[in-house]
């Protein structure tokens, strides 16, 4: 037994001497490595701002509160503080700091605002047991505004959707980094400068919207959305000088700022369930906003909707694709004069509202004899259009919506966008000479509307349209503010110069604008969206949607739309307002639903601009 | 006896050796207050060790042949609130503590003395241990504690059953050949224990045969050893007492553990090599001198308590040691006298008051030489 007590022990002192003396070295020399830690220098993501500089979405600066577990002795006591101060449950918080006890950092809430920031701070807790972190936090000021158009910006700062993703790149900047050397007790005692990178502070993005158009147009939406509750709504306003978006709205909405607010934390009736028509749910919950950075009347304060249907996600301007309708309908007449097939002053038999087209039969909504050119688009006659599409010949009427931009993406700087659907050339049949002229058998995106439009508008010439003016970095925007009247260092991200492409001569598109559009508001069906003093050109359209059990067209389901400008001598805008499935709108309501939106939202954005 | 008597009698080796490792523990639990930066382990082993002396010395004053009555008793006692333990909340896992609301008994710890009264008593006068069939009451005796406490789980406890039942049967001159045999069939049975083992033992065992002394530490399984060698490692000769820490950085010294069943690397890393000799030292001592008096007794229990609580506790001193250097797996043993904890520190307390007890009172009686056997019977 003495004999197996000594072998043990002297085993063990043989293996105390490997370890204490021998391998010592080893064992210093890899526990000594210096203890340099990385730590990185967050960049600023950039702002997002309109045209005229007003804030879309910025950057704040939040302190995000962490603690040091393992030198809280009472976690019990110093939970229950803590949690007067933040709002949360004690015991949860305090079994929180338990199950860390042995570790040194844990966050215990990120990004308060400024009242709890001051009120964990009056708690005078000890000081080596929780500290403070500065994090950016991004607001989006002007909260459901624009909101399709902007995106999302996480706390993974990361964009999603909108100008937050498609420049997420520049927006975000790169982060830093230094390189700190610690002493034994965790402290920083050096930098290493040689190491320090700063960061590339995020740059600011300059868009074509402004503020003010923007909310007339989201206003007009949330009224369409109360009156005739819809599946979902659009509106678009484009400069057709310039192929600037001024202003673009979709319903249903999110509202990007509460869903970032509390680190991430959603609102409790967030959750409920929603259904078909959850937008509208969601606007008669009412909680007000509570900003007051925002330079909007307080009336515009609309609900959070946080945990909205995914729905409210996509933006209707250029990711949904709809049967244009009679919208169509002026570009057809535009290609046809410029291609000399009709002339303005011709008439044209509309064979009493019924015509038999080859096997088919068409309708007009009255009984039309003989009409002018100007009354087939004021009237919205199909017959006439057909006849006028019999004349083109489908190649012609194939080369026309080419021309005018359609199935193929408009290049807008959002993410998402969608090609519409203009079916080869050799799929074509007689039928199709008859629908096409009408707006059916294609299907484009509002935004590909309005630019076909903008085009008319403008003269013939078709721009692509734009929404980013510039991007900047902070002090370029403070110091000299690009604004619509470009400086000479502006730097458009994508196309410095815009892409415009011919579609019909200019007297052709005159007019179009000028003499049948405008007729169109003036004694036509476009007649809510007169406006005294201006004259206002436009074209209705009501497109009935495909019945997906009968597949044929729905009697009950359709899209209204009216996409219209002002003045028609010189259009300054135009505004496309797109409504999904009214409800109780009667067949050729386009007129009632949107005409009357739109004249307002050019009422009030031609005064807004100083036009007469 | 009279006070001076007492004096006289004493083997002041064993009370000097068990204040010596004392001592040292709590400078090492003291060293492992500081390293961690927070915790008052040291003031709460004070206390301990307040409470341990005492009662080692209070166990020496009654003869410990009064003791042999309760042997049974209190064997029963313990398997019975080894039985309790199964009905108590679990802690990290295992059920091996009762509350008793100033502290947790540890019933395990309390098992291994009445362990050994209960073998003492029933060897002392038999002599059928002298055949292979006369060892199956002795095993079947270590097995039902042994049972039980691996079920908690806790196979380091369990473990020291063993050598302790070994010494005691060597002791009492058990035929060698019979012990080798058993051990042989014990060897044969290691495949089944590996299969029945949890995974995490499993690693514990692994990664001893996967050592890389000085290398970074490991991610998962070996990173405790590693942690505890360079714990060791870096305390040198001399250690951080004298010649100061040898890295800055706190990280380096995180030892899981550490004041309990790792508090020798902090008496290595406190005191260096010196440090960790001497409390190697100091254990010889001690159970070269409880050796002693075993052989000196010649009352047969007196001199099985002796052989039995010197095995119980240089067992664990081997194991706990072993385990911190990485000559053996971890397992959730303290390292006795040492080691923070009071279940631990006063049950070895009163296992080596038992030892000076018995050598006290060497036994006077006009009675042969025990367990001398003539070759052949």
């Amino acid at each position: 037994m003495v004999l197996v007590l000594a072998v043990a022990g002297l085993v063990l002192v043989a293996r105390l001497v490997q370890l204490q003396a021998i391998e010592r070295e080893r064992f210093a020399r890899q526990a000594n490595r210096q203890r340099s830690d990385i730590e990185t220098l967050p960049a600023r993501p950039g702002d997002i701002v309109d045209r005229r500089g007003r804030l879309l979405a910025t950057t704040i600066t939040r302190q995000s509160l962490y603690v040091d577990p393992s030198r809280i002795d009472d976690p019990a006591a110093f939970a229950a503080k803590l949690a007067g101060a933040l709002d949360l449950d004690a015991t949860e918080l305090a079994e929180r700091l338990s199950a860390a006890r042995s570790r040194r950092f844990l966050w215990v809430r990120r990004r308060l605002d400024d009242d709890t920031t001051d009120a964990v701070r009056a708690l005078e807790l000890p000081s080596d047991t929780w500290g403070f972190r500065e994090e950016y936090l991004r607001r989006y000021p002007q909260g459901v505004l624009a909101a399709h158009v902007l995106g999302l910006r996480g706390i993974d700062n990361r964009g999603r959707g909108g100008i937050e993703q498609r420049f997420d790149d520049l927006l975000r900047g790169r982060d830093g980094r230094r390189v700190l050397i610690r002493d034994a007790r965790g402290r920083a005692v050096e930098v290493r400068d040689e190491a320090t990178t700063a960061p590339l502070q995020g740059r600011t993005i300059v868009l074509s919207l402004d503020l003010v158009v923007q909310l007339f147009v989201e206003e007009q939406l949330d009224a369409i959305v109360a009156e005739w509750q819809p599946i979902g709504a659009c509106g678009i306003v484009m400069e057709p000088s310039t192929g600037r978006i001024v202003a673009m709205a979709s319903r249903p909405v999110f509202n990007p700022d509460p869903a970032l607010a509390e680190g991430g934390r959603q609102t409790a009736e967030g959750s409920e369930q929603e259904t078909e028509r959850g937008e509208r749910r969601q606007a008669e919950r009412g909680r007000p906003e509570a900003d007051t950075d925002s330079p909007l009347p307080t009336a515009y304060r609309r609900p959070p909707t946080v945990g909205v249907e995914s729905a409210a996600w996509k933006n209707l301007a250029t990711a949904a694709v709809y049967e244009p309708g009679s919208t169509f309908k002026p570009l057809i007449v535009a290609w046809a004069l410029d291609r000399e097939t009709v002339s303005p002053d011709e008439t044209i038999d509309c064979e009493s509202g019924a015509w038999r087209m080859g096997r088919r039969l068409l309708h007009d909504h009255h009984s039309y004899g003989e009409l002018s050119l100007t009354d087939i688009i004021a009237r919205s006659s199909n017959i006439g259009m057909a006849k006028i599409g019999q004349r083109l010949t489908n190649t012609e009427l194939y080369r026309a919506t080419m021309a005018f931009g359609f199935g193929r993406r408009t290049g807008i700087e959002l993410p998402g966008e969608v090609d519409g659907l203009v079916r080869p050339l050799s799929q074509w049949n007689s039928y199709s000479t008859g629908s096409v002229p009408m707006g059916q058998e294609i299907a484009v995106t509002p935004l590909q509307l309005v630019a076909a439009h903008a085009a008319l508008a403008g003269g013939g010439r078709w721009i692509a349209p734009r929404l980013v003016l510039a991007d900047v970095d902070a002090v370029e925007a403070a110091v000299s503010f690009p604004g619509p009247a470009e400086g000479p260092h502006m730097r458009a991200p994508d196309a410095a110069a815009p892409l415009v492409s011919p579609t019909v001569s200019a007297e052709a598109a005159r007019w179009v604008v000028e003499e049948a559009m405008t007729a169109v508001v003036e004694r036509g069906t476009g007649k809510p969206a007169q406006l005294p003093g201006r004259r206002v050109f436009g074209k209705t359209g009501t497109a009935q949607k495909i019945d997906p059990e009968t597949g044929g067209y729905s009697k009950t389901r359709s899209v209204c739309s009216f996409v219209g400008g002002a003045p028609a001598e010189a259009p300054r805008l135009v505004v496309l307002v797109l409504v999904d499935e009214p409800r109780g709108a009667s067949e050729a309501a386009g007129g009632r639903v949107a005409a009357a939106a739109v004249g307002r939202i050019l009422d009030r954005a031609l005064d807004y601009l100083g036009e007469p | 006896m009279t006070a001076l008597e007492w004096c006289r009698r004493v083997p002041w080796t064993v009370v000097v050796c068990t204040l010596g490792l004392m001592g040292l523990g709590l400078s090492g639990i003291e060293r492992g207050d500081e390293l961690a930066g927070r915790g008052e382990y040291f003031l709460r082993q004070l206390v301990w060790v307040a409470l341990a002396v005492p009662a080692m010395l209070a166990v020496t004053l009654t003869p410990y042949r009064n003791l042999r009555q309760w042997a049974y008793p209190l064997f029963a006692l313990a398997v019975v609130a080894l039985v309790a333990v199964y009905f108590m909340p679990p802690r990290n896992g295992a059920r091996r503590w009762i509350p008793l609301g100033f502290m947790l008994f540890q019933p395990s710890e309390a098992a291994k003395l009445a362990y050994i009264l209960a073998l003492a008593h029933y060897l002392m006068y038999r002599r059928n241990y002298r055949r292979l069939t006369g060892l199956l009451v002795p095993f079947a005796l270590t097995l039902v504690p042994v049972g039980l406490i691996l079920r908690e789980p806790d196979l380091g406890t369990s473990l020291v059953f063993l050598p302790v039942l070994y010494a005691m049967l060597f002791a009492v001159g058990a035929r060698m050949r019979h012990l080798v045999l058993v051990s042989c069939l014990g060897l044969a049975v290691l495949p089944a224990l590996w299969l029945g083992m949890s995974m995490e033992q499993r690693s514990r065992v692994v990664v001893l045969f996967t050592q890389d002394d000085g290398g970074p530490p490991p991610r998962g399984d070996g990173y405790h050893l590693h942690q505890s060698k360079r714990v060791m490692a870096l305390g040198g000769a001399w250690g951080s007492a004298t010649a100061g820490p040898a890295a800055a950085d706190p990280r380096v010294y995180h030892l899981p553990a550490g004041r309990t069943d790792f508090v020798f690397c902090l008496i290595g890393e406190r005191w260096g090599l010196a440090g960790a000799a001497l409390v190697l030292v100091l254990y010889v001592a001690l159970f070269g001198r409880g050796l002693m008096i075993a052989a000196a007794t010649r009352e047969p229990f007196g001199r099985l308590v002796a052989v039995g609580v010197v095995a119980l506790v240089a067992s664990q001193t081997a194991i706990n040691a072993g385990m911190t250097v990485g000559l053996m797996p971890i397992t959730g043993l303290t390292l006795p006298l040492v080691s923070y904890g009071g279940s631990s520190l006063l049950s070895t307390a009163v296992a080596l008051g038992l030892l000076i007890n018995v050598g006290l009172r060497p036994g006077y009686e006009m009675t042969p030489e025990p367990f001398r056997f003539a070759a052949g019977t």
